[in-house]
C-alpha cells in the first residue's frame, strides 16, 4: 500500500472550512472526537454534514484548516490513504460484485492475509452470512445497509463515517438498526461518526452530539446536556420541543435574572442564561411545565392561558395552550394524579414551572 | 442493444441519471481527450478547411483537373443558382421522408416501450439487424419490389391507383427508399425516450382525458420530444445528403444535391471547386436548420 | 365508420347482460392492439427487402439478377464464385475491426474526460464531437477526398485501405463518445468514491469498478461502430481509390445487376449478427437467472 497513512488516536478537525464557489458549506469548524466514541453530527438537511464527512474521508479537500487522527495530519491525503471508511448515504454498493466480494474489496486492496476470514466475520457481525453470493440488487434496503456497514467495518478503520445510514429505512427497521448499530459499535470499539437529521436518532445513539447549522457547529455535548441547557435558539428548537418567549432583561434577583415577557416577569438562573442584559429568548421544555386550574401559590413563574387541544397518550397527556403573547405552548403531564384534571378546549389554565428549569439564549 | 438507442437519442445528458459531479479538474482530462480530439481535428476539421479552400479555387483553363489557389466566389454563385432546384429537391424529399419515417416509427417505438414486454429486446434486434445486410443490397431489393413487373406496381395498376403507370424511377420511389433506409434512426431515439418515461404518467393522462388521442397529444408526445427531436435530425441529415436512393430508385433527370456533388467529384473532371462549394453550402444550410430547429423544439441542451 | 348496425344493436338491447356488438368489439380490440399491430406491420416492412435479398440469393440468373429465373443452390455452394466479392468482404471486415477497436478506445477515453472532468475548452470539445454527427456523409467524404488527394498524397499516403480506416475511425468516434458518455453519466459517482474510500488507487478504481460497470456501454458502442463502418458506402466511395469494400462492390455491381453471391453474403452477415446478439442476450439472461438461485 503505497502512501497508506497509519494513524491512531482521536479525530481532530482544526478550523476546517469548505467553500464551493462563493458558497461556504462548512464554516471554520473545530471538532475533537475521542477515540472509540459514538459521535453524532446532527443538523437539518443542507447544513454541511455530508461535506464535513467527505473532508474527513478525503473525498473533498478543505479550503482551509486541518484534519488529524492522533498526531498524524491527514490534510491533503487521498481517500485510499486514510484509515477511515464510509457508509454512504445511498450505500454505493458495487452492483457488479456479489456481497462477499463487496465486503472483501477493502481487505483485498490492502492485501490483507486473512481476507476470507475477516470477510466472514464481518458478514457474521451484521448477520448477512447467508447472503454472501447474492448481488446487491437482490437485497432489500435494510440488507443493503448491513452490507454497506460490513464492507466498511471489515477494514477496522480508525474512524467509521456513517452518512444518514438509516435514512432510507422505514421507521420500524430504523429503530431496530439503531439498536443494532449501537451494539456493533460497542462490540468493535471504533470511533463512529454518525450523521443524521433525526434528533431522536442522534440522542438515543450517541455519546456526544454536535448540532450543526449553516456550516457551523452550534453546540456540542452529551445528549442530555444539550437538551437540558441549549445555548442557542436553533439548538433549543431543533432538539426536542421548547416553549419559548422573547423578553427584555430588567432586573436581577439573587442568582436569577428577571426578564419581562409581554408584561409577565420571568426568572431564569444566571448560570442557565447565555445573556445577562438586553433581549433574551427564554424557554422551558414541555414536561417541565405544570398545568393547573387555579393559580398556584408562590411558584413565581406562572402564566394564564386557554386550552386549545388535549391529547391523551396513556402514560401522559399532552396539552396545547394558547398564551396571551399569541404563541402556543405545549405541556406534557404524566398521568399520576388520582383525580385527573379533565380539561377541555376553551378552559382557562395556569402554567407554572420551576425557575431552575428555564433557560435563556440570545433572542 | 439499448446502447444504440441511447447513442442515437442522447447528444445531451440523461435526465434520469443522478446529477453528474464533474468535480475533478486536472490535466488528466486533456490526456484522455487528446487522441480523439486530434483525430477529429486531423480527419474532420482539417479536411473541412481544405474543402473550404478548394471551394474557392479556380481551374487552369485548358488543364482539366488542375486548380490554382484563388478566392473565386463564382463557385458559390454557381452552386446557389445552377443547383438551387437540386437543393430544393434534397430538402423536400428528405423532409417528406422524415415525416413519413416519424409516422411509421412512432407506433413501433411506442409498442416496444409499452406493449412488448419480454419481446422488447427481440424487437430491438429486429430494428437493427437489417443494417447488416448492406444498405445497398436492401435499396436494390426495393428497386425490385417497386419495379414495373413487381407486385406493388402490379396491384396498384390493377386497382387503377397508379395513373402514371410506374413507381420506380420516380421521386415517390426515392422518398420511399429514404424513409426505409433511415427508419431505425427514427425508431431508436423515440423508443429510448419513451422507455425512460413513466408509464403511470400516461395512465394518469388516460384517466384525465377520456380521448386516447388527447392523451397522446398532451402527455405521451411531449414526453418523447427529446427522442423525436434526435430522431428527426438523425433521419433528415443523412437523407438530405444521400445520393444512393436517387441513383438506384430515382429518375434520370431531377437529381438531388448529393448526386451532383458525387458526380462532380468522382465522374466529371475538374468538378472539384464547384462540388466543394456545393458541399459547403449543404453543410451550412443543414447546420443552420439544425440550429433553428433545436432552438425552436429543443427540450434540453443538445450540444 | 359506422360502429353498430341496427340489427346488432337490437340484439344487444334485448339481451339482459350488456354485450357489445361484433363491430364494436372489433373496434375495441383494434384500439387496444393498434400499437402492437402496427409495430408488427412496420417490422415486416423492415424485413421485406431482407427477404428479397434472401430469395434472390437462390435465383438461377444469367447476366443480371433482377427478375426471378429459377431456383438454384449454386450461389450458396460457392459464395466466392464471383471475382472480387469475397475480397471486398474481407476488406470490409478488416476495416470494420480496426476502426471499431480504435474508435472505441479513443471514444471511451474522450467520454471519460467529458463526464468526469471540468476543463477549459469543454464546450468546444462538445461541439467538435457533435458536429460530425450533424454533417452529411457526402460532405465528409468530399472533404476527406480533398485532403487525401491534395495533402496526404504528398506524404506518401494514397487513397486505399489506410485512408478508408482513417475516415471510418473519424465518423465512428462521435457515436462511440455519445454512447459511452450516456452510460458513464448514468453511473452513480459515489460508487467510485466508495472504491477509493476502500483503499483502491485511481487505477484500481478504474479497472475494478468503473470499467466493469461501463463495459456494457462500451460493447454497445463497439457494435454500433462496427455496423456503421461495415455498412458505410458514401464516405468509403470517396476515399477508397481502387480498394473495394463490400458495399462498394455491391454498388458498382448494381449497375449490371448484383450477383446472387453478394445476396448470399449479405444475408449471411444478417443471420450471423442476429445469432450473435440473440446468443449474447441468452447467455446473459441465463447468467442472471443463475445468480438469482
Ligand atoms: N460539490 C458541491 N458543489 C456545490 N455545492 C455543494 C457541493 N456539495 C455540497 N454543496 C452544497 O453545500 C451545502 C451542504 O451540503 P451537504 O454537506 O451535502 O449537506 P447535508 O449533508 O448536511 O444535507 C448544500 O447547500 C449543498 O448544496
Ligand atoms: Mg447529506
Amino acid at each position: 500500500m503505497a502512501g497508506f497513512r497509519e494513524a491512531s488516536g482521536d479525530l481532530q478537525l482544526e478550523s476546517v472550512t469548505k467553500t464551493f464557489g462563493d458558497f461556504t458549506a462548512v464554516d471554520d469548524i473545530d471538532l475533537h472526537v475521542p477515540r472509540g466514541s459514538f459521535f453524532a453530527l446532527l443538523g437539518p438537511s443542507g447544513c454541511g454534514k455530508t461535506t464535513t464527512l467527505r473532508m474527513i474521508a478525503g473525498l473533498e479537500q478543505p479550503t482551509a484548516g486541518r484534519v488529524l487522527i492522533g498526531d498524524t495530519d491527514l490534510t491533503g491525503s487521498r481517500p485510499y490513504e486514510r484509515p477511515v471508511n464510509t457508509v454512504f448515504q445511498s450505500y454505493a454498493l458495487f452492483p457488479h460484485l456479489n456481497i462477499r466480494d463487496n465486503v472483501a474489496f477493502g481487505p483485498k486492496r490492502r492485501k490483507a492475509a486473512d481476507t476470507a476470514k475477516r470477510t466472514d466475520d464481518a458478514l457474521e457481525l451484521v448477520q448477512m452470512s447467508g447472503f454472501a453470493t447474492r448481488k446487491p440488487s437482490q437485497l432489500s434496503g435494510g440488507q443493503q445497509q448491513r452490507v454497506a456497514l460490513a464492507r466498511a467495518l471489515v477494514n477496522h478503520p480508525e474512524v467509521l463515517l456513517l452518512d444518514e445510514p438509516l435514512g432510507a429505512l422505514d421507521l420500524k427497521l430504523r429503530r431496530e438498526m439503531q439498536v443494532e448499530l449501537k451494539r456493533i459499535q460497542t462490540e468493535v470499539g471504533l470511533t463512529f461518526i454518525h450523521v443524521t437529521h433525526d434528533q431522536e436518532e442522534a440522542m438515543t445513539m450517541a455519546d456526544t452530539v454536535a448540532v450543526m447549522n449553516r456550516g457551523h457547529i452550534e453546540q456540542l455535548g452529551a445528549p442530555a446536556a444539550l437538551y437540558d441547557l441549549p445555548r442557542t435558539r436553533f439548538v433549543a428548537n431543533f432538539l426536542g420541543q421548547a416553549n419559548t418567549g422573547v423578553g427584555i432583561i430588567k432586573d436581577t434577583d439573587g442568582d436569577h435574572i428577571v426578564a419581562d415577557v409581554l408584561g409577565t416577569p420571568v426568572k431564569i438562573l444566571k448560570s442557565r442564561s447565555q445573556v445577562h442584559d438586553g433581549e433574551v429568548l427564554f424557554g422551558v421544555r414541555p414536561e417541565k411545565v405544570t398545568v393547573s386550574r387555579t393559580q398556584p401559590e408562590g411558584a413565581g413563574n406562572d402564566v394564564k392561558g386557554v386550552v386549545r387541544d388535549v391529547s391523551f397518550l396513556g402514560v401522559a397527556t399532552s396539552y396545547l395552550v394558547d398564551m396571551p403573547s399569541g404563541t402556543t405552548w405545549s405541556c406534557y403531564e404524566q398521568n399520576l394524579d388520582v383525580e385527573p384534571l379533565d380539561l377541555r378546549p376553551g378552559d382557562e389554565v395556569w402554567l407554572t414551572w420551576n425557575a431552575g428549569h428555564a433557560f435563556g439564549v440570545p433572542a | 442493444m439499448t446502447a444504440l438507442a441511447h447513442a442515437a437519442v442522447d447528444p445531451g445528458a440523461d435526465p434520469a441519471a443522478p446529477a453528474p459531479r464533474a468535480t475533478k479538474r486536472s490535466w488528466t482530462a486533456y490526456v484522455l481527450l487528446l487522441p480523439g480530439a486530434l483525430w477529429l481535428g486531423v480527419f474532420f476539421l482539417l479536411p473541412l478547411v481544405q474543402l473550404a479552400s478548394v471551394s474557392l479555387q479556380s481551374r487552369y483553363p485548358g488543364f482539366p483537373g488542375y486548380y490554382y489557389r484563388d478566392v473565386n466566389l463564382d463557385n458559390y454563385a454557381s452552386a446557389l443558382t445552377d443547383y438551387a432546384p437540386h437543393f430544393a429537391r434534397s430538402f423536400l424529399y428528405a423532409g417528406l421522408a422524415t415525416l413519413l419515417a416519424f409516422v411509421v416509427a412512432y407506433p413501433l417505438a411506442y409498442a416496444m416501450a409499452f406493449k412488448a414486454g419480454r419481446w422488447r429486446n427481440l424487437m430491438m434486434i429486429c430494428v437493427i439487424a437489417p443494417f447488416f445486410t448492406s444498405f445497398i443490397l436492401r435499396t436494390f431489393a426495393w428497386s425490385q419490389i417497386l419495379a414495373d413487373e413487381g407486385w406493388v406496381a402490379g396491384t396498384l395498376n390493377f386497382l387503377h391507383l397508379l395513373p402514371g403507370g410506374n413507381i420506380i424511377n420516380t421521386p415517390v420511389a426515392v422518398i420511399a427508399g429514404l424513409t426505409y433506409n433511415f427508419l431505425p434512426f427514427m425508431v431508436l431515439p423515440i423508443y429510448a425516450s419513451l422507455e425512460r418515461a413513466d408509464p403511470r404518467v400516461i395512465e394518469a393522462g388516460g384517466d384525465l382525458y377520456a380521448n386516447g388521442f388527447t392523451t397522446f397529444r398532451t402527455v405521451t408526445l411531449p414526453m418523447s420530444m427529446p427522442g423525436v427531436l434526435a430522431g428527426t435530425l438523425l433521419t433528415f441529415i443523412p437523407a438530405a445528403g444521400d445520393f444512393v436512393n436517387m441513383e438506384l430508385l430515382g429518375p434520370q433527370r431531377g437529381k438531388m444535391v448529393g448526386n451532383v456533388i458525387n458526380d462532380q467529384f468522382l465522374a466529371i473532371p475538374g468538378g472539384y471547386p464547384v462540388a466543394a462549394a456545393l458541399s459547403f453550402t449543404l453543410m451550412a444550410a443543414i447546420l443552420v436548420m439544425v440550429f433553428l430547429y433545436v432552438r425552436r423544439f429543443g427540450t434540453e441542451e443538445l450540444v | 365508420m359506422s360502429t353498430t348496425s341496427p340489427p346488432a344493436s337490437a340484439t344487444s338491447a334485448r339481451s339482459t347482460a350488456y354485450r357489445p356488438s361484433a363491430a364494436k368489439r372489433a373496434q375495441v380490440w383494434l384500439a387496444n392492439h393498434f400499437a402492437i399491430l402496427s409495430a408488427i406491420l412496420v417490422l415486416l416492412y423492415l424485413f421485406l427487402p431482407v427477404a428479397y435479398t434472401f430469395a434472390f440469393s437462390f435465383n438461377d440468373h444469367g447476366k443480371t439478377n433482377i427478375v426471378w429465373q429459377g431456383f438454384t443452390w449454386e450461389h450458396w455452394q460457392d459464395p466466392c464464385g464471383v471475382p472480387g466479392v469475397c475480397g471486398s468482404l474481407v476488406t470490409s471486415l478488416q476495416v470494420g475491426a480496426i476502426s471499431t477497436v480504435v474508435a472505441t478506445v479513443l471514444g471511451t477515453l474522450m467520454a471519460l474526460a467529458m463526464v468526469r472532468y471540468r476543463f477549459r475548452g469543454k464546450s468546444a470539445s462538445n461541439v467538435l464531437i457533435f458536429v460530425p454527427m450533424a454533417t452529411p456523409e457526402i460532405v465528409m467524404g468530399a472533404a476527406l477526398l480533398t485532403i487525401f488527394v491534395q495533402g496526404f498524397a504528398n506524404i506518401g499516403i494514397d487513397l486505399g485501405f489506410t485512408t478508408i480506416v482513417f475516415s471510418h475511425i473519424m465518423f465512428c468516434l462521435s457515436f462511440v463518445v455519445v454512447t459511452v458518455r450516456a452510460r458513464i453519466q448514468s453511473l452513480d459517482p459515489r460508487i467510485e468514491e466508495a472504491a477509493q474510500d476502500l483503499y483502491a488507487s485511481p487505477m484500481q478504481t478504474f479497472w475494478k469498478v468503473t470499467f466493469p460497470l461501463i463495459l456494457p456501454g462500451i460493447l454497445g458502442a463497439a457494435m454500433l461502430a462496427f455496423s456503421l463502418s461495415f455498412d458505410d458506402f458514401i464516405i468509403t466511395n470517396f476515399v477508397s481509390g481502387n480498394e473495394n469494400t463490400f458495399p462498394k462492390f455491391v454498388y458498382v455491381a448494381s449497375r449490371r445487376g448484383i450477383p446472387a453471391e453478394a445476396n448470399v453474403i449479405g444475408f449471411s452477415m444478417f443471420v450471423i449478427a442476429v445469432l450473435l446478439v440473440v446468443g449474447a442476450q441468452f447467455v446473459s439472461s441465463v447468467r442472471a437467472s443463475k445468480v438469482k438461485e
